[in-house]
């Protein structure tokens, strides 16, 4: 029969191995509530709406038409790329909002549930592993959306392309590390997730996502250069498009990072969802 | 032969925080202490914060059908939480045996766009339940709940009694040792509400059941123990449940002339 025994240092004991195998095992008990919650995730959206899972592919279709209007009307001056900008920009932007959908989906997934989680005790991992899910599944219409209009444009893709989808774990890990960071923060207070949001915006024009390096002035030169997500998202895009390999060692070293990154959010996850919980009432 | 011990808490305390920005303030200190590493020391009251139970002990057998009364704020539902393993405990210790399954809400995680059959597996999966244990459990639920056609609409078209009679078959259905009730049998009409009597009757031979009600018929009908909660602490505890009830309805008496002559 299940033991359980609860005092306050009893979620310190178990130490971060412990932790790792609390979530396999986890995921193995609970296998049928992720699944529900998956589906949930993805039907819940949809259920009122006429069109129903139509949606899936009218979303991101609708983005690629609007980004084809721009680029007919000329309002872009892009700096030299090899592939067509409006190609580039499409998969460029579709792998940011992948890496953002992690960071905000995981952020909000305990104040999301926390009806839930008050009434149960059911792993609190079960639904960060559900946004990893949905982030997925939401990035994979998108992507398979550029990569038809890339290669309508006469890209042609090599083996390396396959290796496309690997090459961006270390950008998840970070995604994922953030948000189980601000997730725990934010159901104390919601003030630091108002400040980061923004901050993530910013971010996003200090990485060359939306254009090449070419344009950007000296200062924002030397931003890129030491912002690790730089290499993180250059080096995957290059291998889907065939671009040259470069820094591959920095790559290397930032992926190291990343890992030693995400083990500590997991750490930090374990210790302290705990005694945020009865915060949800608040 | 003494009977199969379940739950047993010893000299368990809780602390919450009193006010808004207090709680923000700590819950910030509590988790730069964690990230660099340091002691929580939970056993002392900081700025703004209060006993929500203080040196609680209890035992729980299997066979027990506990009643638990107590005034709004007496550290009842926290008291369940805690046993549920929702909450962290402050202080003491809480043992464990077997499966917990709580009714706080009895309409919480339940989707209104959803049909009554999707909701049994969504939140039969919220109580640790396999796909397999749902599929042997789901026809007994719907049957226990009575909805049937109904059981294939949307939840949102339930009157509030049906909705409770579906959350109250999914809670039982999951079989487990320690069934937590905390007001969950409000609402519901008079002849479900008889039927889940019966019911809670017979599955306690093989379980045990805590339930915290400010019904005083029910705790008569029902409870073969009784206990009552005052700010925190357990006042009184008995199996004769009617001296039990004449305790707890004095103790209300005093509280409301109190309120009166003040």
């Amino acid at each position: 029969m299940r033991r359980n025994v609860y005092t306050s240092k009893s979620y310190q004991e178990k130490g971060l191995i412990g932790n790792l195998k609390e979530i396999y095992f986890d995921l193995k008990l609970y296998r049928h509530l992720l699944y529900s919650l998956v589906k949930l995730s993805i039907t819940q959206q949809y259920k009122k709406s006429l069109l129903g899972y139509t949606w899936i592919i009218i979303s991101p279709l609708l983005s690629v038409v609007i980004w084809v209007i721009l680029q007919i009307s000329g309002l872009f001056d892009p700096g030299d790329t090899q592939v067509p900008y409006l190609a580039f920009v499409l998969l460029s932007n579709s792998i940011w909002a992948f890496f953002i959908s992690f960071y905000k989906g995981i952020s909000e997934s305990l104040t999301a549930k926390g009806g839930e989680i008050i009434q149960n005790n059911f792993p609190k991992i079960i639904i960060v592993v559900e946004r990893i899910i949905i982030s997925f599944f939401d990035f994979m219409i998108p992507l398979i959306l550029s990569i038809l209009v890339l290669m309508f444009f006469g890209v042609e893709f090599t083996w390396s392309s396959l290796l496309f989808l690997p090459a961006l774990l270390p950008l998840i890990a970070i995604g994922i590390s953030l948000g189980l960071l601000f997730s725990v923060i934010k159901v104390i207070a919601v003030d630091f997730n108002l400040i980061f949001n923004n901050f993530m915006d910013v971010l996003k024009y200090l990485t060359p996502v939306v254009y090449s390096t070419a344009v950007a002035s000296d200062l924002i030169l030397t931003i890129i250069k030491w912002n690790p997500l730089t290499y993180l998202i250059d080096f995957p895009r290059n291998l889907l498009l065939g671009g040259g390999i470069e820094n591959w060692d920095i790559y290397l070293w930032i992926s190291l990072g990343s890992l030693f990154l995400l083990l500590l959010a997991i750490r930090f996850y374990y210790l302290a969802t705990p005694w945020v919980i009865e915060k949800m009432t608040l | 032969m003494e009977k199969e011990l379940l739950v047993e808490v010893e000299h368990v305390s809780k602390k919450f925080s009193k006010n808004l920005k207090w709680s923000m303030l700590h819950g910030i200190s509590d988790i730069t202490k964690i990230a660099v590493g340091s002691d929580l020391k939970r056993d002392k009251l900081r700025k703004e914060e209060f006993w929500a139970l203080k040196d609680v002990s209890l035992k729980v057998h299997r066979g027990d059908l506990l009643c638990i009364l107590g005034n709004n704020g007496s550290g009842k539902t926290t008291l369940m939480r805690l046993i549920s393993g929702i909450y962290p405990v402050d202080k003491g210790q809480i043992t464990v045996n077997g499966k917990v399954s709580s009714l706080f809400a009895i309409k919480s995680g339940m989707h209104p766009h959803f049909s009554g059959r999707e909701n049994i597996y969504i939140k039969g999966g919220m109580f640790g339940l396999t796909l397999k244990q749902i599929k042997q459990k789901i026809d007994w639920i719907i049957d226990f709940s009575e909805l049937g056609d109904f059981i294939d609409s949307p939840l949102g078209t339930y009157s509030s009694g049906m909705r409770s009679r579906l959350g109250y078959a999914i809670a039982v259905g999951t079989q487990p040792d320690v069934l937590i009730i905390d007001e969950g049998l409000a609402v519901g009409d008079a002849s479900f509400r008889l039927k889940c009597f019966q019911n809670l009757k017979s599955i306690s031979k093989n379980c045990c059941i805590i339930f915290i009600t400010h019904n005083i018929k029910r705790v008569k009908v029902l409870a073969n123990r009784i206990m009552v909660l005052d700010q925190g602490k357990f006042v009184y505890e008995s199996t004769n449940i009617k001296e039990g009830m004449e305790f707890y309805i004095e103790e209300c008496a005093k509280l409301v002339s109190r309120e009166f002559l003040s």
